[in-house]
């Protein structure tokens, strides 16, 4: 800025009194006051952001006070223009704005800011000529206090986002039944029915594992996982002997029409509170573990395992088919075709259903076959 | 703060007395009460005009109006209560006469008069002023004044409503003593809304009458407001539809040149009867007999409300030059007996 220009055109409208030196030492005064302004500025919260509202209430606090002030030192005969130019001049950051020609600049405000008279009288217009000079300065103030406050709180949002990005590790839920394995490997050996207690401290201990307070499940969420999980341990808990009588797949179907008699009336679109999941379980879980246990005491008498029941319907079928003599028709000079139908025949007059006679003819024509091979035919 | 908790309202008259307002109000007002919001203006207005031309020569300025606030009922389970409600005028004397600027104000803290008054009075009333005139040597032809006023309102009403809520300043001033006119009693029946009042001062012939005549705007400025200005601040209470409190005058300040009047009121109120005693006062000076703060008079008048003191010993304690003849104003007939009487 040329600021030695600038006093020396403002000079001549100084009061005798007054020297270019006090001038500029209102300059310095109104930077310091710009300081204050500022520092009120930054912490102004002005509904809607408004400027005029900014405006009005900075020149209240800040600048009538010093218009009165900075008029004392001027002549009357000092223009509106030059007052509203001086104060643009005096309250602009020194590096904010360059003036090279200071009565081009006056010439500017010529236009906005006329001096009234009424008779000889002048008119009082500096609410006007202080809005006109600092309305600008202010607005650019304000708009530069917003960006900074929005910068500010980019900066705090990407902050918090990136703080939130970092994913804590996901520990997947799962069913832990250490302690049913323990209570029932305990009873395969002792065979003793455990205490109503310990039942209820591995069975919580199981779904505790699962459920947490505050989560909402819904029973398709978990009813796969805890079934297998439950009968997975169950067996797992098996001495070798027990394990010739059960399968995973025995525990899993059992356990699986149990849940479906006693859940039945819970909605599989129902959400439940983990806790709440855990206080319905608890019941049907112990008293299916309980009379499983049971069962397993007396295999001997009651509990008939798949395994034995393929065994015996093998037996039987084996008896049946040897049962059933075909000395008559047995003939090792007969070629296979005319032994086939020969076969048949006899089949059919003994009344043999269709499946059966299948079964049957294709063993007889195996053996058949067999010992015709043996003696070279 | 939400625009429902809080009555404000800026009028402005220019020369002629065209009035001009702004007035913040809630979107879910009624129609009918809209329509008498748009009347609040004139009728707040209408005293100003009076005094202002009721004086001749002296033209006396009404400054301020203040109100407490009482609930109607104790039971009440509705707590948006405002605590503060004032109307406050600042008027600008020029060439081509006066206009004034008027705020009605009501809000739910205790409010700094004072600065609201300072803003009106340092910025916004000369802001129009000024605008105007400006903008009419500029470009007098394109000029539109009422659009113009209408956006100086605007801002002039957000530039209060900023300062809504903040806390009051104690301000330093030196004690001022005062001088008792006049001592003004009122009754108002809520149930039959019958009213009461009168005047209570020097015998018309008393020399001092006659001298302190031109310390106030007149026996009938006085005798007229307090009862106008309740009424109205209890009509603005049911505009924006605070109905379970009632605004009750504690303070009129009016002003012209040099000189003041403060008119401060005490009431009692009991089973829907309400009573209240107010006293007329001027700065006091080295010609004035008898002086007290104000907080003396307002003392005294409470004294004789609970019953401690009867009302001819108040009144000689007042201004013990005051008779006990009553001047009632409470109809044209018996103000125009005042005026007769007293104001001249």
């Amino acid at each position: 800025m040329e600021v030695l220009s600038i006093l020396d055109y403002f000079e001549a409208y100084l009061k005798d009194e007054y020297t270019t030196l006090e001038l500029g030492l209102e300059w310095i005064r109104c930077q310091k006051i710009r300081l204050e302004y500022k520092k009120y500025l930054i912490t102004a919260q002005y509904p809607h952001d408004d400027f005029n509202l900014a405006v009005d209430d900075c020149i209240f606090l800040f600048f009538i006070e010093y218009d009165r002030t900075i008029r004392d030192i001027f002549v009357e005969e000092i223009h509106e223009c030059e007052l509203s130019a001086l104060y643009e001049i005096f309250f602009t950051p020194y590096e904010g704005k360059i003036i090279t020609n200071i009565l081009k600049f006056v010439d500017e405000y010529k236009q906005k800011s006329p001096t009234i008279f009424i008779g000889n009288k002048k008119f009082n217009t500096s609410i006007f000529t202080l809005r006109l000079g600092l309305s600008n300065i202010i607005k650019s103030d304000y708009e530069k206090v917003l960006t900074s406050r929005k910068s500010e709180q980019i900066t705090k949002e990407e902050k918090f986002q990136t703080v939130k990005k970092k994913p804590e590790p996901v520990v997947k839920a799962e069913f832990i039944g250490t302690q049913i394995e323990r209570l029932v490997r305990t009873y395969c050996f002792n065979q003793k029915i455990p205490e109503t207690k310990d039942f209820e401290i591995s069975i919580s201990s199981f779904l505790t594992s699962y459920f947490k307070f505050g989560t909402f499940y819904r029973i398709d969420d978990f009813k796969d996982d805890m079934i297998i999980s439950l009968s997975e341990y169950i067996y797992s808990g098996f001495t070798d002997k027990a394990k010739d009588n059960f399968t995973v797949a025995d525990i899993n179907a059992q356990f699986s029409e149990e849940l479906k008699k006693k859940l039945s009336i819970i909605s599989e679109e129902k959400a439940l509170d983990g806790i709440a999941w855990k206080n319905d379980l608890s019941p049907v879980i112990q008293n299916f573990l309980k009379k499983f246990l049971i069962k397993l005491l007396e295999p001997k008498k009651s509990v008939i395992t798949r395994v034995q029941q393929v065994k015996k319907i093998k037996e039987e079928k084996v008896k049946e088919q040897d049962e059933f003599s075909i000395d008559s028709i047995w003939d090792l000079n007969l070629d296979e075709e005319k032994f086939r139908e020969k076969l048949e025949k006899l089949l059919d007059e003994k009344g043999v259903g269709t499946i059966q006679k299948r079964n049957i003819m294709r063993i007889k024509v195996q053996e058949f076959l067999n010992e015709k091979r043996k003696i070279g035919k | 703060m939400k625009s429902s908790e809080t009555i404000l309202g800026l009028f402005f008259a220019d020369e002629n007395n065209m009035v001009y307002e702004n007035i913040k109000f809630s979107k879910e007002m009624s129609q009918e009460n809209k329509d008498k919001l748009m009347m609040l203006p004139f009728n707040f207005f209408g005293p100003v005009f009076l005094t202002e031309a009721s004086g001749g020569q002296s033209q006396w300025k009404i400054e301020l109006i203040e109100s407490t606030i009482s609930l109607k009922t104790y039971k009440t389970q509705d707590t948006t209560v405002i605590q503060s409600l004032f109307n406050l005028n600042y008027s600008i004397s020029t060439e081509e006469g006066i206009t004034n600027l008027f705020a009605i104000v009501g809000s739910p803290y205790t409010e700094d008069v004072r600065m609201i008054y300072r803003k009106m009075k340092e910025y916004i009333h000369p802001s129009i002023i000024q605008g105007k005139m400006v903008n009419l040597k500029l470009n007098s032809s394109a000029f539109k004044f009422q659009k113009f006023v209408a956006a100086e309102l605007i801002r002039g009403i957000n530039f209060i409503d900023y300062s809504l809520g903040t806390s009051r300043k104690m301000y330093w001033e030196e004690q001022q003593k005062y001088y008792c006119v006049g001592l003004i009693e009122r009754e108002f029946n809520r149930e039959t809304n019958e009213k009461f009042s009168c005047i209570y001062t020097f015998d018309e012939n008393d020399e001092e009458r006659k001298k302190r005549l031109e310390d106030i705007p007149s026996f009938y400025v006085m005798g007229i407001l307090p009862d106008y200005y309740e009424k109205l601040s209890n009509d603005t209470l049911e505009i924006f539809e605070m109905l379970n409190i009632s605004s009750n005058l504690r303070r009129i300040e009016l002003r012209f040149q040099e000189k003041v009047v403060i008119y401060v009121e005490e009431y009692e109120e009991n089973l829907g009867k309400k009573r209240s005693y107010g006293v007329i006062l001027i700065p006091a000076d080295d010609s004035t007999e008898y002086s007290e703060n104000i907080s003396a008079y307002r003392k005294n008048l409470r004294l004789h409300l609970d019953g401690s003191k009867t009302f001819e010993q108040i009144l000689e304690k007042i201004n013990p030059r005051f008779n006990l003849k009553k001047w009632g104003c409470s109809n044209e007939e018996e103000l125009n007996n005042i005026s007769r009487s007293l104001d001249c």
